[in-house]
């Protein structure tokens, strides 16, 4: 691929990555960039179950000589690990009408930034041999995907990202609930979202996952131009979930916007921490590689 | 506190603009869509107290910089009370055009009146003074009652520009901060021509709203020629304002002629030559009158002309002269025989005078052409010949003003002793044509190889005049503006009004020409032997108003001054002008100052802002 020769694509524009190819073909590009950024095998201090054995070659790592049947048999022989899945994640994704916004001078919108983190992020735990499933949600569950770990898994994560239909609102709590559902054992929840919901309506479902063994990863997705209210103009501000309209001189109120902002996403921060989840602020003009590690450190958090 | 330009006050009005711009920011008509409206509106919470009073306090201050901007443009000055100047000079324009009748009364005495009114007012401590149009002084209040008690109007236009400087210059020496000046006028636009310097006084000006009159006037009256024999004629000029206008001309009791001139349609000005014959002989003076209009003064016009008999001349100067004498002898200006003969020749071959003397064909005569100077008794002498291409310089009336006379070989004439005539014309630095009482001396022969003088236009009829001067023995009719420097002829030892009430004895060779229009009579003991014709200014006749705004320049414009048209407005703004200050400055200083609060105010709040912004995404 000309691209990857150029540039590693997870730490490219993300605007400029979104106009190569589908969702599936850049999740892949991401990913590949991504894992050769780690400079460490893919499989490394990875859970395994022994499979065979088999007549020791030199060169092999002397670790792995079954030194009990060298001492019984007088035979050389190398044990041989058969990989598996020990990690089960569910990505919840949010798609309500708030995330299709992007201000004037970005190029993605929120729902499409983090489609692509979601891809990438199921292609990238996949390869790890984790099953991933996803939960599209806005003011209802839209979309289901149970965890699997096969490859081809992720064709259909990727089908059902493509999925039309957006509510207006974000009922976060309702997808936390189906992702305790959907994972039995202890295992990881990414939320993507704008997080433009009450803090206090997913709390219990926080508690209840974390309660029942399984991490909490919130990557809250914000555009740069709802970061730092980057308009000039007065107007009538419309929340187009709620309907609600602010008048306001951005002017004005840039200061106290952006210290209203800083106290939510501190709110957030404090409000996971505090159910024993984590979280990362996602700016949607960074390269998606940063949130990618982000979420690759959680993952090995969990693991280890 | 008093505005010199009120209708600018309006400009208050604009203050609205702030608060309608405020109050339209309330009902912001485009609509965003943004999904995080739920962080504005913890901002608006948390912020709306302090943008609130930052509005409030951006709208007052834009309100207050357009209020004060509007004071700014209205000229306020801030006054005292009722504080009088402490140094007022009342400036009385008794020009010749203030004696234009307006609704039964001259204008004059609508503003003596006014400035009879205004001395009442005068406070007892303040200094005073009255200065008419002519630059007379009166100081102090019982000299200006006195003054005003007698005021005249002058004959001519005065110089109300220079009794302005006076005044000033009285009112700035006598107080601190300027004082004031009172000018109470008719506004005649030709009598307010050259714009004042700027001055501290406070210079107040009462123009009375009188519509000037139609008025008829003499704008020129010329004896062509002056010297009758006893024929003659008067070339007339009007200034009209009816089709035909009546006159009448007289010497003495005596009436030569009366008619009307008509003017032209369209024409404001009409031109006649008018035939006449002369009575009596010697200097008459020619009283020419017409028919009452506007300003009575310029009806009436006195023109000098000599009465005698027709000249004879003997002439020997070349075909030039010859030619011209002929051209002279053929419209009767002058004959062959009579009682004075003047004689036209060089030096040599003149025995008698009155005679017009010509300088020797040749260097080698010059030594008996200055014998017969001598012998004549004429103190001057010819100098050795000179050539060369030169133009013949002249400030003297009798060449009419030709400046086109070249001369290329001419005799210097040399004065023995003290300088005695009029030295008439110049070549380069020495004199070329000197006049005494029976002689006319020139430095070239009357030949185009020596002069272009016989071939110039100019020269039939400055020989019909030189004639007539040296057989009269008197020079020619001049004409002057009242006060204009003017030349003494040669032997002249007083100046005579023609009726003889105002005599002057002169012995400088220049004096100030007489305050009054009319004729004067240069006189050499009991002999008259030139005359002078003292005119109204030209402007005079003209009675048009110049309007407030070219008044207003020519005082400086409206910060220094004030016009006013009634006359108890006037009199209030004069009372009030002793303590007043301009304001224009210190509301200017303000309105900046209110700039300055509003751009730091709104600035203050934007980089607020964008430290919180630069804050946040720092944090992120």
């Amino acid at each position: 691929m000309s691209l990857a020769n150029q540039t590693r694509p997870d730490l490219i524009d993300p605007a400029v990555l979104t106009a190569l190819g589908g969702l599936e073909v850049r999740a892949r590009w991401l990913v590949d960039g991504f894992l050769t950024g780690l400079h460490r095998s893919p499989r490394k201090g990875f859970s395994v179950e022994f499979a065979e054995h088999r007549p020791y070659q030199p060169g092999d790592d002397l670790r792995y000589i079954d030194w009990k049947i060298a001492a019984r048999t007088e035979r050389w022989v190398v044990k041989q690990f058969e990989e598996e899945t020990n990690l089960r994640a569910v990505i919840l994704l949010d798609v309500s009408r708030s995330m299709q916004w992007k201000s004037v001078g970005a190029k993605l919108t929120k729902q499409a930034y983090a489609e692509q983190l979601a891809a990438a992020l199921a292609l990238l735990l996949l390869k790890q041999r984790d099953a991933v499933g996803l939960v599209r949600f806005d003011d209802a569950v839209r979309t289901v995907v149970p965890p699997r770990a096969r490859p081809a898994h992720f064709q259909r994560l990727v089908a059902a990202m493509m999925e039309p239909g957006t509510g207006r609102e974000s009922r976060l709590d309702l997808a936390l609930q189906q992702a305790s559902h959907l994972i039995r054992r202890p295992g990881i929840v990414i939320v993507i979202s704008d997080l433009l919901i009450e803090a206090d309506t997913v709390t219990p479902g926080l508690r209840a996952l974390r309660a029942a063994g399984h991490d909490v990863l919130a990557m809250h997705i914000m555009d740069p131009g709802e970061r730092t209210l980057d308009v000039t103009t007065d107007a009538r501000f419309i929340d187009s979930e709620t309907g609600v309209e602010v008048a306001a001189s951005a002017r004005e109120i840039r200061a106290a916007y952006n210290a209203a902002v800083e106290a939510a996403i501190a709110s957030w921060r404090t409000t996971l921490v505090e159910q024993g989840g984590r979280y990362a602020l996602c700016d949607t003009s960074e390269p998606f590689g940063l949130p990618l590690h982000r979420a690759f450190a959680a993952r090995d958090t969990v693991r280890g | 506190m008093v505005f010199l330009a009120p209708l600018w006050l309006s400009l208050a009005a604009l203050a609205a603009v702030p608060v309608l711009l405020h109050l339209l920011r309330r009902n912001i008509g485009s609509r965003l869509e943004f999904p995080a409206v739920r962080y504005l509106q913890s901002a608006e919470r948390e912020s709306s107290r302090d943008v609130r009073a930052k509005n409030l306090w951006l709208l007052l201050l834009r309100i207050l910089i357009v209020l004060l901007l509007a004071l700014a443009a209205a000229k306020p000055f801030w006054t005292r009370g009722e504080g009088t100047p402490r140094a007022l000079a009342i400036v009385l324009d008794n020009s010749l055009s203030t004696t234009a009748i307006v609704n039964g009364a001259p204008v004059l005495d609508r503003l003596t009146a006014t400035a009879r009114e205004l001395r009442a007012a005068s406070g007892a401590a303040e200094r005073l003074w009255l200065i008419t149009a002519d630059g007379t002084v009166h100081t102090g209040p019982d000299a200006i009652d006195a003054a005003l008690s007698r005021v005249i109007a002058l004959p001519s236009a005065g110089q109300l520009d220079a009794a302005v400087r006076t005044a000033v210059a009285l009112t700035q020496a006598a107080s601190g901060d300027g004082g004031a000046v009172a000018i109470l006028t008719d506004g005649q636009r030709t009598a307010w021509t050259r714009e004042l310097p700027a001055a501290s006084s406070r210079i107040r000006v009462f123009v009375p709203t009188l519509a000037p009159p139609p008025n008829g006037a003499i704008l020129s009256a010329v004896a062509q020629p002056q010297w009758w024999t006893p024929r003659g004629a008067l070339e007339l000029t009007v200034q009209a304002v009816r089709d035909s206008t009546a006159y009448r001309i007289a010497i003495g009791d005596n009436t030569l002629a009366r008619g009307v001139i008509v003017r032209r349609p369209g024409d404001s000005l009409a031109t006649q030559r008018i035939p006449l014959v002369g009575v009596g002989t010697g200097w008459q003076a020619l009283d020419v009158t017409l028919e009452p209009s506007g300003v009575g003064a310029d009806d009436h016009a006195i023109v000098p002309i000599v009465v005698g008999g027709v000249p004879a001349v003997r002439e020997s100067a070349g075909e030039f002269a010859a030619a011209a004498v002929a051209a002279l002898r053929e419209n009767g200006r002058v004959r062959a025989t009579g009682d004075v003969t003047v004689s036209i020749a060089p030096a040599a071959s003149i025995s008698a005078l009155p005679a017009l003397i010509l300088p020797p064909s040749d260097a080698g005569g010059v030594p008996s052409a200055n014998a017969a100077l001598q012998r004549l008794g004429i103190p001057w002498r010819f100098a050795a010949e000179q050539r060369g291409s030169q133009l013949v310089r002249s400030a003297h009336d009798d060449l009419r003003g030709d400046t086109a006379i070249r001369v290329t070989q001419w005799f210097p004439l040399v004065a023995q002793g003290t300088p005695v005539g009029d030295t008439i014309a110049q070549v380069g630095t020495s004199v070329w044509m000197v006049r005494g009482p029976q002689w006319i001396v020139l430095g070239s022969s009357l030949d185009p190889s020596q002069t272009s003088f016989p071939v110039r236009a100019t020269f039939v009829p400055w020989l019909a005049d030189a004639i007539s001067n040296l057989s009269s023995g008197t020079t020619a009719a001049t004409f002057a503006a009242a006060g204009a420097r003017i030349s003494v002829p040669a032997g002249a030892t007083a100046l005579h009004s023609a009726d003889g009430a105002n005599q002057r004895a002169v012995s400088a060779s220049t004096i100030n020409a007489p305050a009054a229009p009319g004729l004067y009579f240069w006189m050499r003991g009991t002999s008259i032997i030139g005359a002078v014709g003292v005119r109204i200014d030209s402007g005079e006749p003209q009675l048009a108003r110049a309007v407030p705004a070219e008044l207003l320049a020519h005082f400086g414009g409206a910060d220094h001054a004030e016009l006013n048209s009634d006359a108890p407005a006037f009199l209030r703004s004069v009372r009030q002008s002793g303590a007043s200050r301009p304001l224009v400055a210190p509301l200017l200083w303000l309105a900046l100052l209110a700039v300055v609060a509003e751009a730091w105010l709104s600035g203050r709040y934007r980089t607020r802002a964008v430290a919180g912004a630069d804050s946040l995404a720092r944090t992120g």
